[in-house]
């Protein structure tokens, strides 16, 4: 089998002992520009790919103002925090604006400042470090912070809190825990749980569960319990200790708004007066909130984790047990780059995992299983490709309908909503595909009207080879622009069936209803193909 | 190969549609033969009730000093089932006298966890690791291709691995009707003209020809998976057209609208499973660490509802001859119990034992297995008798699991790692 794949003419860079097969450059241009932007290539940056290599376009889109945009998305569909329902509301704190606005502006906090210190190459240790934070408008009506320079007219802005909390980027922001809450009997455990999930890879709540009956009558029996039973001390010695140093955040109200978001630095020791417990990392005392960043900045797994999280994000799926060297590699891509992320992605996207874009044959089951040799745009990058190809962006009352599920389409597309679906579906369903029909007409009908009418040069993408984009459908110009136009969407050139397919349709619609629907047809029946939704 | 999705035979259009419009397989319509049921036939409902009911308010009539009730309750027993009565709950009663005989309670079951999330891997899954399908899932997955939503799901958690496609979600907010019919498209900020009838049929008809295309050039891995599943959802999507309505459900209509909903899918034969959540959001509506009262209220919603649904459902001719009822398994599960005992809140904290209901086709009615003790711990029983017994197993949620396969005919070999449970014969009929 080896010898049949070698001779079907594999060269070494191909890499044919581990079976994978890399995309062609114009297709690895393409999903990295949607990995690193979450916008497709323009037709200009696909033509350097195919002559310079895809690699050349990845610094340009790293310095590119998507990428930060994207990194925003990307970091809040990984750490789940664009939860619908927190637990508290707009009104708790006087405010008077819609429920989404509110919950997006805390969920996304924590990942503008981490986007912005991947955006900047700041060190990545800085996420859990840094004594700033990001805001917009709505969270400096309500969380007690300031803006560095009030002057700036960006939405997200440099922030400061005024509380009192000690500097540790993310882990001292009030909207990753307002996501994260707990509740008077929970004692931060969830917090400590998440903590240790996003940040070291350490899922304490996957542990194999011991199959025991659960000690206790009382939830002050199970307290005891926690501390004493050894099936139990497993999860919470750890759990325990770390949502030890987490009471800064501790509301004596957690119905009061002011009491949940504010840090205060009094109570950071209140935990041991509840719990009896101390607050611990991982075995180091902690006597400082302050303690915190630091010590996970210097833990070997925070970076493995951020590794193996990026990893995962660029590959479509989790490294296996058996990939340990590959994220090991990587880890050390982020060490030596001095912490940078944008030097982590770059290696991340070196890998011939993230390259491949199918499988030899004599690719071993194991890889088979586990390779996925495309991807299926996720809901925000859907969002965001969409937007930057056609204009348009599903706004309803506000809310980003491919942004969440109160009257959106988020799990619908296979999006997790955080709460009852914690992970992406990468299968499409059955609504998936209406919920793509019903964005690809609306984006397509609403790029036809708005190429159509305006100036060659301001167009998106109708009307690019040509000054009246109303073509005729017996127009020699039409062949071209359809090219254009697939070429773009789709980063390849349609082959002569195709083209003549789509000049049907567009001939048969735009004779009876005009160009601008037979664009729309087009356009629309090219967002729906998995060609374009997939990666 | 990959097993990330193993898909069906191929929908057939013309399975679809029949002669003078649509049948579906025939496998859940209404048949005039009457035959009892197999396990691979049966129907089922779900009804999950996140954040951790209190047990000690309906299922463990336990009246002992460790237990911390409200005055109103009073022990009280309908078609050999004893349960707890209260004026707060009048559909409880309502239910017991109407359905006990039709009804298995199986109390002290143990989780073994207190954290919700835990909790609810484990109720659904049996196990805590993200590599294992729900129950849910494998039993829809069971259905066919004929059946255009395996499980339908109105609300709730879904743990889905190997089977991603048995789902069809709906919204709680009518979204996937409205994106059947199209109104989801006025809802936009951003207005655009809608296609016209005949442009969206040649759309429709380009990208089938597009999807073929897409299908040959990827014949292994991800892409060849993403084609096919893409044409099910199409053909599916192109039957669930024509029952845009009777689609619509909003969560805010409490479970008076999941309920009608699942009724018109079944009686329909568009599903083989039913999901529905009841106090969905944050932790649960369930998760009463203050006012434990609030249970109440819950509770009343929750048994005025299974009311509804098996009269619905009696009501209804089955495939086989008897009634629809006869043909369905309903099964209410909760991720834990309450803590026998007020906190300082009035409320009760989370408890890992917990009762499950299972109610109508397959049960063995009228009987409650497995016994809560003084302090509602959950005690061993015999799981051939249901009977407690101090040789016997504790109940895990891998028996649950376990007997919910072993009722669609699954074999749980393969589900529910040996060790962690065994299907509870006490249950079957
Ligand atoms: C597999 C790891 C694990 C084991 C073993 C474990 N726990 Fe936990 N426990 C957790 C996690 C994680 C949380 C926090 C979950 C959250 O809030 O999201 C938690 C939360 C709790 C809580 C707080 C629940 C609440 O939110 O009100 C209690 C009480 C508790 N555990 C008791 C116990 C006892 C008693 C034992 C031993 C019988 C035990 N746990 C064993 C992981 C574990």
């Amino acid at each position: 089998m080896v010898t049949l794949v070698l001779l079907l003419g594999c060269t070494a860079d191909r890499a044919p002992q581990t079976g994978l097969l890399p995309l062609g450059q114009s297709a690895l241009a393409r999903r990295m520009s949607i990995d690193l932007r979450g916008i497709l290539p323009t037709t200009e940056e696909l033509r350097s790919a195919e002559s310079a290599g895809a690699d050349s376009l990845i610094d340009g889109w790293l310095a590119d103002p998507h990428f930060e945009a994207h990194l925003v998305d990307a970091l809040a569909e990984d750490w789940l925090v664009r939860a619908d329902e927190l637990k508290l509301e707009a009104d708790e704190f006087g405010v008077d604006i819609d429920a989404y606005t509110f919950a997006r502006s805390f969920a996304n906090e924590p990942t503008r400042l981490m986007a912005r210190i991947a955006a900047e190459d700041r060190p990545w240790t800085e996420t859990v470090t840094a004594d700033w934070t990001m805001a917009n408008h709505t969270l400096a009506e309500i969380l007690p912070l300031e803006f560095e320079d009030p002057a700036d007219p960006a939405e997200w802005r440099v922030a400061r809190y005024t509380d009192g909390r000690p500097a540790g980027g993310v882990v001292m922001t009030s909207g990753l825990w307002l996501r994260y809450s707990t509740t008077l009997f929970n004692y931060n455990r969830g917090r400590a749980a998440a903590l240790a999930q996003y940040l070291l890879c350490v899922d304490i709540a996957s542990r194999p569960v011991a199959f025991v009956a659960f000690p206790g009558t009382s939830s002050i029996e199970q307290e005891s319990a926690v501390h004493t039973e050894p099936t139990c001390i497993a999860c919470h010695a750890s759990l325990d200790s770390l949502a030890g140093t987490l009471f800064g955040f501790w509301p004596f109200e957690d119905e009061d708004g002011v009491e949940v978001v504010r840090y205060h630095p009094e109570r950071e020791r209140y935990g041991e007066i509840l719990t009896g417990v101390s607050p611990a990392y991982f075995g180091t005392p902690v006597t400082s909130a302050a303690q915190l960043g630091p010590l996970i900045a210097n833990d070997p797994r925070f970076s493995m984790c951020t590794a193996q999280r990026t990893a995962a994000r660029l590959w479509g799926r989790q490294p296996a047990d058996d990939e340990y060297a590959k994220v090991v590699a990587l880890q050390q891509a982020l060490t030596t780059g001095g912490f940078s992320m944008k030097a982590l992605l770059r290696a991340v996207l070196a890998t011939e995992d993230y390259r491949v874009g199918s499988l030899a044959e004599n690719a071993e089951d194991a890889v088979v299983d586990r390779t996925r040799t495309v991807r299926v745009l996720s809901t925000t990058t859907l969002a965001s490709a969409v937007e930057d190809l056609t204009g348009f962006r599903w706004i309803w009352e506000q809310a980003d309908e491919l942004d969440g599920d109160v009257t959106g389409y988020r799990v619908l597309l296979g999006g997790a909503d955080g709460n009852t679906v914690r992970s992406q579906n990468p299968t499409p369903t059955v609504s998936h595909v209406v919920a793509m029909q019903r964005l690809a007409e609306l984006a397509g009908a609403y790029v036809a009207e708005a190429d159509l009418a305006a100036a060659r040069g301001d167009r998106r993408l109708i009307g690019t080879t040509v000054d009246d984009a109303a073509l005729a459908p017996d127009d020699e110009a039409l062949a071209a622009e359809l090219i254009a136009v697939h070429r773009r969407m789709l980063g390849v050139t349609p082959d002569a069936d195709e083209r003549a397919e789509l000049g049907e349709l567009y001939g048969a619609v735009a004779s009876t209803e005009g160009s601008e629907a037979g664009w729309a047809a087009v356009v629309s029946t090219l967002l729906r193909d998995p060609a374009f939704w997939t990666y | 190969m990959a097993r990330i999705w193993v898909p069906p035979r191929p929908l057939s259009r013309r399975a679809l549609l029949g002669a003078g419009g649509l049948t579906l397989g025939g496998l859940f319509l209404p048949s005039p033969l009457a035959a009892a049921v197999t396990g691979a036939q049966r129907r089922f409902v779900f009804v999950f009730c996140p954040g951790g009911w209190d047990q000690s308010m309906v299922f463990a009539p336990v009246f002992s000093s460790e237990v911390d009730r409200d005055f109103g309750d009073a022990p009280a027993s309908a078609g050999g089932i004893p349960y707890v009565d209260s004026e707060a709950r009048p559909s409880v009663r309502r239910f017991f006298e109407a359905w006990a005989a039709r009804t298995c309670v199986v109390n002290g079951w143990n989780v073994p966890s207190v954290a919700h999330e835990v909790c609810t891997r484990l109720t659904m899954t049996g196990t805590v690791t993200a590599s294992q399908d729900d129950w849910v899932s494998i039993v829809a997955n069971g259905a066919g291709p004929e059946v255009p939503m395996p499980n339908v799901l109105l609300d709730g958690p879904l743990f889905p691995n190997l089977y991603p496609t048995a789902s069809v979600r709906l919204g709680t907010n009518g979204q996937l009707s409205a994106l059947l019919t199209g109104e989801a498209s006025a809802r936009s900020t951003l207005r655009a003209n809608a296609p016209s009838a005949s442009s969206e049929a040649l759309s429709d008809a380009l990208l089938r020809r597009r999807l073929d295309r897409y299908t040959q050039r990827h014949l292994v891995g991800t892409g060849a998976t993403v084609g096919a599943a893409t044409r099910i959802a199409l053909d599916r999507a192109e039957v669930l057209r024509g029952y845009a309505d009777e689609l619509e459900y909003r969560s805010e209509d409490a479970l008076t609208a999941g309920v009608t909903t699942i009724l018109a899918c079944f009686e329909l034969g568009l599903a083989r499973t039913a999901t529905l959540a009841y106090g969905t959001g944050g932790n649960g509506a369930w998760d009463t660490h203050s006012d434990n009262r609030v249970q109440d209220t819950l509770y009343e919603a929750l048994f005025a509802a299974l009311c509804d649904l098996c009269d619905g459902l009696d009501a209804s001719p089955g495939s086989h001859g008897g009634t629809l009822l006869d043909e369905t398994c309903i099964v209410v599960l909760s991720e834990m119990g309450r803590t026998p005992l007020y906190n300082s809140a009035a409320g009760k904290d989370h408890w890992p034992y917990t009762s499950a209901l299972f109610i109508g086709s397959g049960v063995r009615g009228g009987q409650v297995v497995g016994e809560y003790a003084d302090d509602l711990t959950g005690q061993p029983i015999d799981i051939a008798t249901g009977a407690p017994s101090a040789s016997g197993e504790v109940l895990y949620p891998g028996h649950l699991g376990a007997t919910i396969l072993a009722l669609a005919d699954i074999d749980p070999g393969p589900w529910v790692p040996e060790g962690s449970g065994r299907t509870i014969e006490a249950v079957l009929e």
